[in-house]
């Protein structure tokens, strides 16, 4: 029954392939974090119709980029916090392993002292 | 004069808040220097704040959430060192100076004669509140420092024992396969259970 | 504050690094110093094997890409902790692996799996295994945490007890302990079946 379960689970558990566009999604993901964005404020001082134009289409595309850079913003946010959790996670661990060691030596103790 | 008194007020309030306040010191650039391997963790209030964000509002996480959402701040560093007297006692001298002065109790001091480890658990408490907690674990060739900032007790800490199990997240470097085992070698966090014949107390 | 911001350039981090020691691997030189390309190298040469155990531990494909994602976004931050091509690998498992366990903490249901979540378009099954098969997977996919990870372990990455305390960081009778009581709970519950 082992040697037939044991077959069974090289059957079932195997190597499967991710998405053909995988690499290139984790690429995207790393470089939207380094990226920074960048003010055109200087298209205020430009003379003529062209600042007026200019101006607008900046306001169109921050209007359509303020929802995805607050989406952005809200993903980053998540991985700040769950960076922050783990961390929090090692460092009770941390504090467990040495209140554990504390918690041995004074147990050895009183039994010795019995 | 009145800019003399001012910085001299200021001074001094700054040293009460110090003497308040469970945090040790826990810059140890001597440490550092030396260590070949180093775990530095620090999270203060906002930040375990943040972090509880991560921790979904669930029965299973009540008691993990509960006791977190206490405390005030949690400090640990961590070093190896290559070679025993890599590191010198005086580098912790700040840190013992504070934790032996005033508004600090000193529970346990374990000394282990044989294996040369100190392991110290000192709380910081304002009457009969408790502000904190400092835990100063050394070996020839290691030290670790735990300052948590908050009322939290020795049982909180076991309620928290199911969310601890598994695997850490320190990622060590993996043995070679062809490298004799050392019998001096001890896990860093194990959990094996203690050898009584090893262990003995001043 | 304890989290930086993360940047395109791999930020300094808390050295594992042994003074003197050489690092093997122009993929990871290459990285290390920037090269968008060398990292994405490294990515396809391991996503496989990433993508494979989160997803034979999930049995759910958007979750595994999620999670395998993660691991490479992790690896892009600690690469500087990297010593060489095998230690590598070893990062990537355990730290896939560990991922899944902490997922799976994190998660408050189970979605029940189905045939079709794991029979891929032009992989061919005989008829009276798929249902036998099918119910491996979903027992499998119904274990707790850390037996699902050392089953996985075992029969997906052919791990032996020594590597898979290793991979995991726990003691090797623990390892061999809870492979032993997963194996036992699959075969009862298949027996019961």
């Amino acid at each position: 029954m082992m040697e037939n379960l044991d077959k069974q689970l090289k059957r079932v558990l195997t190597a499967k392939d991710p998405p053909p566009e995988f690499t290139a999604e984790v690429m995207a993901r790393i470089r939207a974090k380094g990226a920074e964005p960048r003010a055109g404020w200087w298209l205020l001082f430009m003379h003529g119709h062209r600042a007026v134009l200019a101006f607008g289409t900046a306001c169109l595309v921050l209007a359509g980029g303020a929802g995805a850079a607050y989406h952005q913003h809200q993903v980053e946010q998540q991985r700040r916090a769950e960076a922050a959790r783990d961390q929090l996670m090692q460092a009770l661990r941390i504090t467990s392993v040495q209140l554990n060691r504390v918690g041995r030596v004074l147990a050895v103790g009183r039994e010795r002292s019995k | 004069m009145k800019r003399f008194l001012l910085s001299s007020t200021a001074l001094l309030m700054t040293t009460a808040m110090w003497a308040q306040s469970a945090q040790v010191p826990v810059n140890f650039e001597q440490l550092e220097e030396k260590a070949v391997q180093r775990t530095k963790i620090s999270l203060n209030k906002d930040m375990i704040q943040i972090a509880l964000w991560a921790i979904p509002k669930q029965e299973d996480t009540a008691k993990l959430r509960k006791v977190v959402s206490n405390l005030q701040g949690i400090y640990i560093r961590s070093y190896t060192f290559e070679n025993e007297g890599d590191y010198s006692p005086s580098d912790l001298a700040p840190l013992r100076k504070t934790i032996t002065g005033s508004g600090w109790n000193c529970l346990v001091s374990v000394h282990n004669k044989k294996s040369g480890e100190d392991t110290d658990l000192c709380l910081r408490k304002d009457r009969e509140q408790i502000l904190g907690l400092a835990i100063v674990h050394t070996e020839p060739k290691e030290v670790t420092v735990v300052n948590i900032l908050g009322a939290i007790t020795a049982e909180e800490f076991g309620q928290l024992q199911e969310y601890l199990e598994g695997p850490e997240i320190n990622i060590e470097k993996p043995k070679p396969k062809d490298k004799p085992k050392d019998p001096k070698d001890k896990p860093r966090n194990s959990k094996d259970k203690p050898d009584n014949d090893k262990l003995e107390q001043d | 504050m304890a989290t930086e911001a993360i940047a395109l350039q791999p930020p300094e981090i808390e050295g594992w690094t042994q003074p003197g020691e050489s690092r093997s691997g122009e993929m990871l030189a290459r990285a290390l110093a920037g090269d968008s390309e060398a990292f994405a190298l490294i990515v396809r040469q391991h996503q496989r094997m990433v993508f494979s155990v989160v997803w034979n531990f999930f049995s759910d494909r958007s979750l595994a890409e999620d999670i395998a994602q993660d691991v490479f976004l992790q690896l892009f931050q600690s690469l500087r902790a990297i010593e060489s091509d095998s230690h590598l690998l070893f990062w990537l498992r355990r730290v896939a692996i560990r991922k899944c366990i902490d997922h799976h903490r994190w998660r408050s249901k189970r979605r029940p799996v189905s045939l079709d979540d794991w029979i891929e378009e032009g992989e061919t099954v005989e008829g009276p295994d798929v249902l036998a098969l099918d119910k491996v997977r979903t027992l499998v996919t119904a274990l707790p945490a850390k037996f699902r990870a050392v089953v996985v372990l075992r029969y997906l990455e052919d791990q032996t007890p020594d590597e898979m305390a290793e991979t995991l960081g726990w003691p090797l009778n623990t390892v061999k302990s809870r492979l032993h009581r997963a194996l036992k709970m699959l075969k009862d519950r298949m027996s019961a079946e």
